[in-house]
């Protein structure tokens, strides 16, 4: 059930999204923004980096159920690695083994509760925020006659600041507006290196679990490559932007730890040694064995589920393995 | 048929999605990146203004071209600022002054932030460049001239450039230069304020108003009887940032601002007053609307004439602020430029609208009433100039059109930069 809600609620929000991108992503994504940030200036004493920060913290409390989802999802991912392995161990040389990986994987996946793109959420909702904001910075604090005349158009009529344009722009000394490459020094290098940073500490916490030592490869080039990436485009970022990616990132990592606690970013991400590792694999391996003896290794009726009784009874063991596997990882 | 290893295949599309991911997000922040134009200013907000037989115009690339009129109208392909060897200027936005045979402009170009403005003055009669000022900034505003002094509004100056004399580091300047020094352009003196100065200043009986973006309107010196040039008389704080270029009548001073407000001050009782900033007395007013004031008002026959960027405009009496058209009349897109009065036959005075969005709307003086408009197929953000039964429009995409006001036709349309047809 939960599967399928979350399921749904990607497609859900993927094509709303979607929609919103296409049709009226000014209406529903760039003047709200405007019009928060525009708000919070005033509030917060015509600072603008701080609205930005305050903004910051804004979207990511509005995004903690998304996260604690993704956050779940991860822990679901690696409660499940050892069984994976093992089935991939047990169907290696089978000669229908891919089809019935598959859907063994499937059905594994379904048991647990875990939706195998849940992990991407939180990135995929955050990429239209960033774009929105990136206009959003541009039109609320507009550097040109134009876009100040346009800014007239964005505001609601019904916001208190709406008068208090044209805002300062100016932040710690630099300006916001402008691109972090024209930003005085040490901004000009300290934001694209902390935006880097910062990113890689969120992938490192937030990555999926590799599932063999190739999809570690892949996994470790990502981890590098998009903070790398990241940096490099920050210089051509308005520093505005780049403050909102760097607190971004810092609030994710500042939420993971609470939802996980400290000692799981530190112990399971940071410090996960070969030893806890391997018994883990042992552990999984060794249950797999113990599901393999009980069922048919042909086993199309058992994956398929055209045993309608065995495979509720599979589904109920799954449901009942699950305490113990969540027993399992906290040792 | 050899089967696969499903960890190899599960592998490859595990690296594949990643590398697709990898891809998708390099595009997205290169088309994010790619939008850093909204940091350039675009220009072509210059009205034409017309001087004997030649109507000159800025064109948005920073050249400066001219009508023959006694040639019907026609682009004058032998007139061009600039002439070979000279750098043409930014993006216009205010209207270039005409006087002593000058063309003065004035204009800015940036990049990133890093903005370079300049006035210019140049010979109406060859097109050549006589003298030239540089500042680190933004002008936004046309020049006022009282003199051989060239009055205008800047920005803040990038520090490292800021020599000139007077309080460094504000963020906006009124600045005052003489032109006809042997040493070039000298700046005579500057008043600092809290913000940039986007409007033009306007000159009356030896004294300068001007609006900035804090919202503060200045009246400042220009040295009359017993006064020190430059000497700030009294200052008056609107509620929102202003940028329109005040219109001064008959002691009255008149203006809009971004908090939706249109004043009326009386310059006699607070040259009384004197300095510091005073509440609005008996002889002044401010009127209420629902839109940003950006336009010059139009003053004719005691009714003020102004529109917003909401598009709304109206009619209000100069004495009372009252409206004067039961509701206002209405274009379809933001009203930047000032509109101009002419005649429509067998119906009495009528005004021409700009419109940021399409046309020149057209209404009736005495009631608002919608007439047809002057098509324009384009934005128009500059002033509107009617002149001996032609109007003359510069549009956002840098035509130059020609309007008969009798039957509200096409005359011509040409490219402000190049002279060829639209």
């Amino acid at each position: 059930m939960e599967t399928l809600l979350s399921r749904r609620l990607w497609i859900i929000l993927g094509i709303a999204i979607i929609a919103a991108a296409i049709f009226r992503f000014n209406l529903i994504v760039i003047n709200p923004m405007v019009n928060s940030l525009v708000f919070l200036d005033m509030v917060l004493f015509s600072n603008f980096g701080l609205a930005i920060i305050f903004f910051t913290v804004t979207v990511r409390l509005v995004m903690i159920p998304l996260t604690v989802m993704q956050t779940r999802n991860m822990r679901k991912m690696s409660a499940l690695q050892p069984r994976m392995k093992a089935m991939q161990a047990r169907y290696k040389d089978h000669p229908d083994g891919r089809r019935l990986q598959s859907a063994e994987t499937m059905k594994m996946y379904k048991t647990a509760g875990v939706s195998p793109i849940g992990c991407l959420g939180p990135m995929v909702l955050q990429m239209p925020i960033w774009f929105g904001l990136y206009r959003a910075i541009f039109k609320a604090v507009p550097a040109t006659p134009e876009g100040t005349a346009n800014l007239s158009s964005v505001l609601y009529a019904w916001n208190p600041a709406a008068s208090n344009v044209p805002l300062d722009s100016m932040f710690i000394g630099m300006d916001l507006v402008d691109l972090v490459q024209n930003a005085p020094a040490p901004f000009n290098f300290a934001l694209p290196i902390l935006v880097g940073a910062s990113m890689w500490g969120q992938q490192k916490i937030s990555a999926m679990p590799a599932m063999d030592e190739r999809s570690a490869q892949t996994n470790q080039m990502m981890l590098w490559l998009m903070p790398i990436m990241f940096g490099f485009f920050t210089f051509q970022f308005p520093a505005g932007l780049a403050v909102y990616i760097l607190f971004s990132n810092l609030i994710g990592v500042a939420i993971t730890a609470v939802i996980s606690g400290p000692s799981a970013i530190l112990g399971t991400r940071f410090g996960t040694s070969a030893a806890t590792a391997a018994a883990a694999v042992e552990a999984g391996v060794a249950e797999a064995e113990d599901e393999v003896k009980g069922e048919t290794i042909d086993g199309t009726a058992t994956v398929l589920g055209e045993d309608g009784r065995r495979s509720d009874r599979q589904r109920s063991r799954g449901s009942r393995r699950k305490p113990r596997r969540r027993r399992n990882r906290r040792r | 048929m050899p089967e696969r290893t499903p960890g190899l295949k599960s592998h490859k599309r595990r690296r594949s999605k990643s590398v697709v991911l990898a891809v998708l997000i390099s595009v997205s922040l290169l088309l994010l990146t790619a939008c850093v134009g909204d940091l350039d200013p675009d220009g072509g907000w210059a009205a034409p203004v017309i001087d004997g037989d030649y109507v000159y115009l800025g064109a948005k690339d920073g050249r400066i071209t001219r009508l023959d009129l006694s040639a019907d109208g026609r682009f004058d392909p032998n007139w061009g600022y600039p002439v070979s060897g000279n750098d043409k200027l930014g993006p216009l936005y205010g209207t270039p002054r005409i006087q002593d045979g000058q063309v003065i402009s004035a204009s800015y170009d940036c990049s990133g932030l890093d903005c370079e403005a300049i006035v210019v003055g140049i010979s109406a009669d060859s097109g050549n460049e006589l003298w030239r000022f540089v500042r680190q900034t933004q002008i936004v505003g046309s020049v006022a001239i009282s003199g051989e002094t060239v009055l205008f509004g800047t920005s803040s100056i990038q520090d490292e450039f800021d020599t000139d004399p007077g309080f460094r580091g504000a963020d906006g300047y009124l600045y005052a230069v003489k032109t006809t020094s042997d040493l070039g352009p000298t700046v005579l003196w500057r008043v600092p304020t809290t913000d940039s100065v986007w409007g033009t200043p306007v000159i009356d009986n030896d004294v300068v108003y001007f609006g900035d973006l804090d919202g503060v309107l200045h009246a400042v010196s220009l040295g009359g009887e017993g006064e020190i040039a430059g000497t700030e008389l009294w200052t008056f704080e609107a509620g929102g940032a202003i940028v329109a270029e005040p219109l001064v009548v008959d002691g009255k001073i008149y203006f809009g601002d971004f908090n939706d407000t249109f004043y009326a001050l009386d310059i006699t009782r607070r040259n009384a007053a004197g300095p510091g900033t005073h509440a609005l007395g008996p002889s002044e007013w401010s009127f209420e609307s629902d839109g940003w004031f950006w336009a010059t008002p139009l003053l004719v026959d005691d009714i003020l004439y102004v529109g917003t960027l909401n598009g709304k405009f109206y009619a209000l009496d100069s004495s009372t602020g009252q409206q004067r058209w039961a509701i206002p009349a209405e274009v379809d897109g933001q009203i930047v430029g000032r509109a101009a009065i002419f005649q429509e036959i067998g119906k009495g005075m009528a005004l021409a609208v700009p419109s940021g969005k399409d046309n020149i709307g057209a209404f009736l003086a005495s009631n608002g009433a919608e007439l047809n408009p002057f098509a324009t197929n384009g934005g128009v953000k500059s002033d509107l100039l009617v002149d001996d039964g032609v109007l003359y429009v510069h549009t956002t995409d840098d035509d130059l059109i020609r309007f008969r006001i009798s039957d509200h036709s096409r005359l011509s349309c040409i490219k402000a930069e190049t002279g060829g047809g639209c």
